[in-house]
C-alpha cells in the first residue's frame, strides 16, 4: 500500500481559505481573521464548511472536534485539518 | 459587527412587539396570542421569565429566544428544566452573533437562578455552532420516514371504525384529546417502569397542557377496551392544509407490551393523514420496527456527519455553570441518559 503524505500546511491553508471565501462570499480573508465571535462564520456556513473539508480531505470532523480553538480563525481550522489528515495517513 | 444589543426578559408590555416579531414563525394573528399564552403563561412548570428579547440601538425588537418549562423524571424524582423554543432574529441580523448572544444571556440568567441546564430540540443547522459555544449533544437519533402511496388523506377521522391489532388482538380506536383520552394516556404511561434514564414526566397535567396547544392538530389512537393498554399521538401543524403534502409526526407511542405498540404504529400508518409519516426509532421495540420495514420505511441512522444528520432528532444541552443539585442528575450530557421509549417525537414541546 502506498502511504500518502498529509498535505503541507500552506496547501491546507489555501484550501481552507478557498472554502471559506466561497461559503462566505468574501474576496479575501487573513489567516488570523476571527471567525466565530465576530459572526463571520454563521451557523449554516459552518455546516457547509465542515462538509466541504470532509469531502476535500477525506476526513471526518466529529462533535469532539467542535471546539472554539479549532475554528476561531482560518489558521486554527488549518491546524485541525492538518492534524486530521496526518492521523488518517498514519492510521 | 460592532452593533450592540440590549438584552432583557420578556415582560407583559413587550407582548405586542413579540407577537409582531414572531408572526413569521407562528403564522397568523389568530393563533399568535393563543400560542404565546399556551406556551408561556399556561405552562404548568415554568412561566416565560427566562425568555430573552433583543433590541437594537433604536429600541426596536430584533430577536427573541423563548424559554419554556419541561418536566422530567428519573428514579421517581421529578425536576423541571427549561427548553429553548421560538427563536427568531430579524432578517438583517441573521448570520450575526445575536442568536448566540441571546442564548448566552438565557444561560446566564438560569445560572444565576441556580438552574444547571438549558435544553434545545431546535434548529439542527445550528448544532456545530452551538457545540463551539459549549453546548453538548445527546443524539442524533434514527428516524423512520414512510412515504404514503395513493391518497393518504382519509376523510372522517372521527368516524373510523375500531381496528383490531393483528399482533395483539387488542381493539384500537381513534379518539379526541378529551379528558378520557388524557386519563387513559396518563394511566398507561404510569405503568411504564423506570429504567434509570431520564424521561418526560407524563401525567394528566402534562397531557392536558399539551393537548391544548393551539398550533397543533393532534390525532389520538387508544388501544384497549375498558382498560387502556396503549396509545399513540400523531402531530400535524394546525395550519397545514388537510390535504397538503406535509408530514405527520408520531410524537408519542406507549403501550403495556411491544405487540400493542407495534399494532398502534401499524394502524397509525393506515389512518393518520399526511404524505409522510415520521417516527424516531430510538428505543422503539423490534416488533414496531418490523412494522415500519414492512411498510417500506426509510430509516436514517446517524452517520456522525453534520451535513448528513441535520434532519435527525437531536437533543442539545447547555451547562449553565450552576451546580446540578438533587434531583437533577449530573450526567445529562451522556447520550445514554435519555429514555425516549414512549416519546419518539417532540412530545415534550
Amino acid at each position: 500500500m502506498t502511504t500518502v503524505p498529509p498535505p503541507a500546511s500552506d496547501t491546507v491553508l489555501a484550501a481552507v481559505s478557498e472554502s471559506l471565501l466561497e461559503l462566505l462570499g468574501l474576496t479575501e480573508l487573513h489567516p488570523e481573521t476571527e471567525l466565530v465571535d465576530s459572526g463571520v462564520l454563521s451557523s449554516l456556513a459552518m455546516v457547509g464548511l465542515i462538509a466541504k473539508l470532509e469531502r476535500r480531505f477525506d476526513i471526518r470532523i466529529g462533535k469532539d472536534d467542535l471546539e472554539l480553538t479549532n475554528f476561531r480563525t482560518p489558521l486554527a481550522i488549518t491546524r485541525l485539518v492538518s492534524a486530521k489528515t496526518a492521523a488518517t495517513s498514519a492510521g | 459587527m460592532s452593533e450592540t444589543f440590549a438584552l432583557s426578559g420578556c415582560l407583559p408590555p413587550d407582548v405586542p412587539e413579540i407577537l409582531e416579531l414572531q408572526d413569521a414563525l407562528w403564522h397568523g394573528e389568530e393563533h399568535n396570542l393563543a400560542y404565546y399564552h399556551w406556551k408561556y403563561r399556561d405552562n404548568p412548570y415554568l412561566d416565560g421569565r427566562f425568555s430573552v428579547l433583543a433590541r437594537d440601538g433604536s429600541g426596536r425588537v430584533v430577536g427573541m429566544v423563548g424559554v419554556f418549562g419541561s418536566r422530567w423524571e428519573r428514579d421517581g424524582a421529578r425536576f423541571t428544566l427549561p427548553c429553548v423554543t421560538d427563536t427568531i432574529v430579524v432578517p438583517e441580523h441573521r448570520n450575526s452573533p445575536l442568536f448566540h448572544l441571546m442564548l448566552d444571556e438565557a444561560a446566564r440568567r438560569l445560572r444565576d437562578a441556580g438552574i444547571p441546564w438549558l435544553l434545545d430540540f431546535g434548529d439542527q443547522g445550528a448544532i456545530p455552532a452551538m457545540l463551539l459555544r459549549g453546548w453538548k449533544m445527546a443524539g442524533p437519533w434514527p428516524l423512520s420516514v414512510v412515504t404514503r402511496t395513493g391518497d393518504p388523506f382519509r376523510p372522517g377521522w372521527a368516524d373510523e371504525p375500531v381496528r383490531t391489532g393483528t399482533r395483539s388482538g387488542v381493539p384500537i380506536s381513534v379518539a379526541t384529546g378529551d379528558e378520557h383520552t388524557i386519563a387513559a394516556m396518563a394511566e398507561v404511561a404510569s405503568r411504564v417502569p423506570d429504567d434509570g434514564r431520564v424521561r418526560v414526566a407524563r401525567d394528566a397535567e402534562y397531557y392536558a397542557w399539551r393537548a391544548a396547544n393551539p398550533m397543533a392538530d393532534y390525532r389520538y389512537l387508544v388501544a384497549g377496551d375498558e382498560k387502556p393498554v396503549g396509545f399513540l399521538v400523531g402531530h400535524r401543524f394546525v395550519l397545514d392544509p388537510a390535504d397538503g403534502d406535509t408530514p405527520t409526526t408520531i410524537v408519542e407511542c406507549e403501550a403495556d407490551d411491544p405487540d400493542v405498540k407495534a399494532d398502534l404504529v401499524d394502524v397509525a400508518h393506515d389512518l393518520l393523514p399526511g404524505r409522510w409519516i415520521l417516527l424516531c426509532t430510538q428505543d422503539l421495540p423490534a416488533e414496531a420496527r418490523e412494522v415500519l420495514l414492512r411498510r417500506g420505511a426509510e430509516i436514517s441512522e446517524p452517520t456522525g456527519r453534520f451535513a448528513l444528520d441535520g434532519h435527525l432528532p437531536t437533543l442539545m444541552l447547555k451547562p449553565t455553570g450552576a451546580e446540578p443539585g438533587a434531583p437533577v442528575p449530573p450526567d445529562l450530557a451522556e447520550p445514554g441518559s435519555w429514555d425516549v421509549r414512549g416519546t419518539p417525537g417532540r412530545a415534550w414541546r
